[in-house]
């Protein structure tokens, strides 16, 4: 049987901007949005972020939506890159489908602005409730065409969104839904700014995935969104198939709360079940879109995996979040966006930044843009606190 | 051929005695104050080192998970599963009003790493050894359901033998006062609870089989009509409707269930919290081990304007 899920819509809003073309346009450019916060009120404005340049009141204008209505910077993101991938697989009013989101911030942003008023007895209370990452989700199923007739949210921090889709992929192939929108959406918070900053794990400078002088991650936002259904069902509609989820895989480090295993074997073991489930060989993968934040404790983890699993034969490596920072529960969404875009121009990102390798490592990760390349499949890797290994592999469309 | 699902063993921690039998269940009244959880000795179950830094759901978690793997003879099961309405939400409570009374200053990480929802599996999967699967749900009160899907998913196609399926949510203060003074949740009393479950793919020894799971955001009663049809079935072969609304009225939010039917309830046992269900889920699980009489129970949650079916199946039907 063929396990492949046809890629029919993504959508995509992050520090490169909003959509494909802006996106793509960044990327080749090598063009580097890292900057320091503008828009997050923070006391650590020395703290480089992948942004989204645009204000809570713009990112209502740009959805559309209810000024009356309280809605979490991160659903308005969510709407923006789920209607974008709704729209893209040209879904309407008359299709049923699953939304199924990664996220675990949810509505911090609001809570942590109001918490405070919380207690002196102010009516904003029902804004801790927004909180939920439920009440998140469902205000991007609500403001989508196509009929919503199942939410889900999937909270394993940072592999937050690479689970939704794997979940989503499950779900379709079970038979109980035939379109899923799967993806994920963060946005920055003081919560999570001030709570990586205790960990001392945020870099001072643009993030250095994989260089031995790495000095940590930058925290950034998005949302990216892709639409799933079988190929025959994408045929039979006339829907045009982008890509396939061809394998994903999801282990547990079982190792620490926060930190990677130093023999990665969390991380192998979820990359190794993505290429069974695949049919794939190590040897078949052309780009690892890497996980690669830029802490020492990730990297030097991955890059053991990576060396255990692709052995002399490593293939194209870089992590993208040198241009969009570290979107936490996002990030798996992104990255998905981002690898159906590298299988469809034939192009590779550079790994920005990358000066010297680490040691412990025995290679290094693509250092220019790579463009008229034949991508036939792209592995995607996303690990989260916990342990929480998921690894996606996307291919191209024939 | 999908593979069938079967609840192997259920334990419960909750407002009842630690690890409550299902004969001796204490009816609470409605709008009793606060039900707490009352707690089992965390000795039995976690390193007291360990535990010191560890908030109460993330000790409930590990205790009620060894606790139904002991029952069952599991030392690790292939997969850990996990839905929690709210999640860490003492520990995130506490990092964030240190952000905030500190200008975010001077923070100590250990209750930020704490706070993520993925804490309780993930400290689950480090006290058991468990490299394999391992997710988290956080969707209101569908956080059990969610869990419960992917784990049938996963187990109807064989890609796992079981699954330690864990639902937990804590009660505190803040959260206390915010659904009392907005009466948030129509007078129930507030509650807490973490259950456990090992769904496995044999019927030997079982408690019940698990049919199927929907949520749907759609028109509950085609909906619900839909599901059992799509079974070969239909009501007159439900023996018992078990709903999440509270026991003076059990059909408040379920007028679709036919009048003939015998409803149940079962908050009047466990109060309100987010995964409830999960209490809903053991109390029906065990009630089919110990009564041949129902043979088929369909028990039902609402979340805002959407509805979830549980569709369980006794196993002395056979």
């Amino acid at each position: 049987m063929d396990n492949r899920i046809a890629i029919t819509g993504v959508g995509i809003i992050s520090a490169l901007g909003y959509g494909l073309s802006e996106t793509y346009r960044s990327l080749a450019a090598e063009k580097c949005p890292i900057s320091y916060p503008k828009h997050l009120k923070t006391v650590h404005t020395d703290l480089p972020c992948g942004e989204v340049d645009l204000s809570d009141a713009q990112l209502y204008e740009l959805c559309q939506a209810d000024r009356s209505r309280v809605i979490a910077r991160a659903s308005l993101l969510g709407i923006l890159a789920a209607r974008q991938a709704q729209d893209d697989a040209h879904l309407d009013s008359g299709s049923r489908v699953a939304l199924i989101s990664g996220t675990t911030v949810g509505g911090m942003d609001l809570t942590e602005r109001h918490y405070a008023d919380f207690f002196k007895g102010s009516e904003l209370d029902s804004l801790i409730a927004c909180n939920l990452d439920g009440v998140t989700n469902d205000a991007i199923a609500d403001a989508l065409d196509c009929e919503v007739v199942f939410t889900d949210v999937i909270s394993t921090a940072c592999s937050a969104a690479a689970n939704a889709i794997a979940f989503g992929a499950e779900l379709i192939l079970s038979g109980r839904y035939d379109v899923v929108i799967a993806g994920g959406c963060e946005c920055l918070t003081k919560y999570h700014l001030n709570g990586f900053n205790s960990l001392m794990i945020l870099s001072d400078e643009p993030c250095r995935p994989f260089d031995a002088a790495r000095k940590g991650l930058n925290l950034g936002e998005g949302a990216g969104y892709v639409v799933l259904e079988t190929r025959e069902h994408a045929m039979a509609r006339g829907a045009v198939i982008r890509a396939c989820l061809s394998g994903w895989g999801n282990a547990c480090d079982a190792y620490h709360q926060t930190a990677a295993s130093p023999d990665g074997s969390g991380a192998f073991a979820a990359m190794q079940a993505a290429l069974d489930k695949a049919g794939l060989r190590p040897s078949d993968i052309d780009y690892v879109n890497a996980h690669g934040t830029g802490t020492q404790s990730n990297d030097a983890s991955e890059g053991t995996a990576l060396m255990a699993l692709f052995k002399d034969r490593m293939p194209l490596v870089g992590s993208t979040k040198c241009f969009t920072g570290h979107a936490t529960s996002a990030a798996g969404g992104l990255e998905a966006v981002i690898s159906v875009l590298c299988l469809q121009k034939g192009f590779v990102p550079s790994n920005l930044r990358f000066e010297t390798r680490d040691g412990l490592l025995n290679f290094s990760p693509v250092t220019q843009t790579v463009q008229n390349i034949n991508l036939r499949h792209v592995l995607s890797n996303s690990f989260g606190f916990g342990g929480n290994d998921t690894s996606l592999i996307f291919s191209s469309a024939i | 051929m999908k593979g069938r699902v079967y609840i192997t063993s259920s334990a419960a921690i909750s407002a009842q005695e630690p690890f409550a039998e299902y004969k001796r269940l204490e009816a609470f009244p409605f709008r009793a104050e606060k039900l707490m959880c009352k707690d089992p000795d965390f000795r039995s179950f976690i390193d007291p080192m360990a535990a010191r830094r560890m908030s109460s759901i993330v000790k409930r978690g590990i205790a009620v998970s060894k606790h139904v793997l002991e029952g069952c003879g599991l030392a690790v099961p292939d997969a850990i599963i996990t839905g929690t309405g709210n999640g860490c939400v003492a520990d995130t409570e506490v990092f964030l009003s240190k952000m905030i009374s500190e200008g975010e200053q001077m923070l100590n990480p250990s209750k930020f790493i704490s706070s993520t929802p993925n804490t309780i599996g993930s400290q689950i999967a480090i006290a058991l050894g468990c490299k394999g699967f391992n997710s988290t749900h956080v969707n209101d009160r569908f956080a059990l359901e969610g869990a419960l899907l992917e784990a049938m998913l996963l187990l109807e196609k064989g890609a796992v033998g079981n699954v330690l399926l864990c639902a937990a949510d804590q009660m505190t203060d803040v959260l206390y006062n915010l659904v009392n003074r907005r009466w948030l949740w129509e007078g129930y009393p507030v509650s807490e609870g973490s259950m456990a479950f090992v769904l496995g793919r044999t019927s030997e020894d079982a408690l019940c089989e698990i049919e199927d799971v929907l949520m749907t955001r759609s028109n509950p009663s085609w909906e619900a009509d839909r599901f059992l049809s799509g079974k070969g079935l239909s009501w007159n072969d439900i023996d018992l409707a078990v709903t999440s609304d509270f026991s003076a009225c059990p059909r408040e939010h379920f007028a679709f269930i036919p009048e003939n039917k015998t409803v149940k309830t079962y908050k009047q046992y466990c109060g309100e919290f987010f995964t409830a269900s999960a209490f809903g889920l053991w109390y029906c699980s065990q009630m089919l081990k110990e009564d041949t009489a129902v043979r088929r129970i369909l028990l039902m949650g609402k979340n805002g304007g959407a509805y979830s079916f549980i569709l369980l199946k006794n196993l002395c039907t056979n």
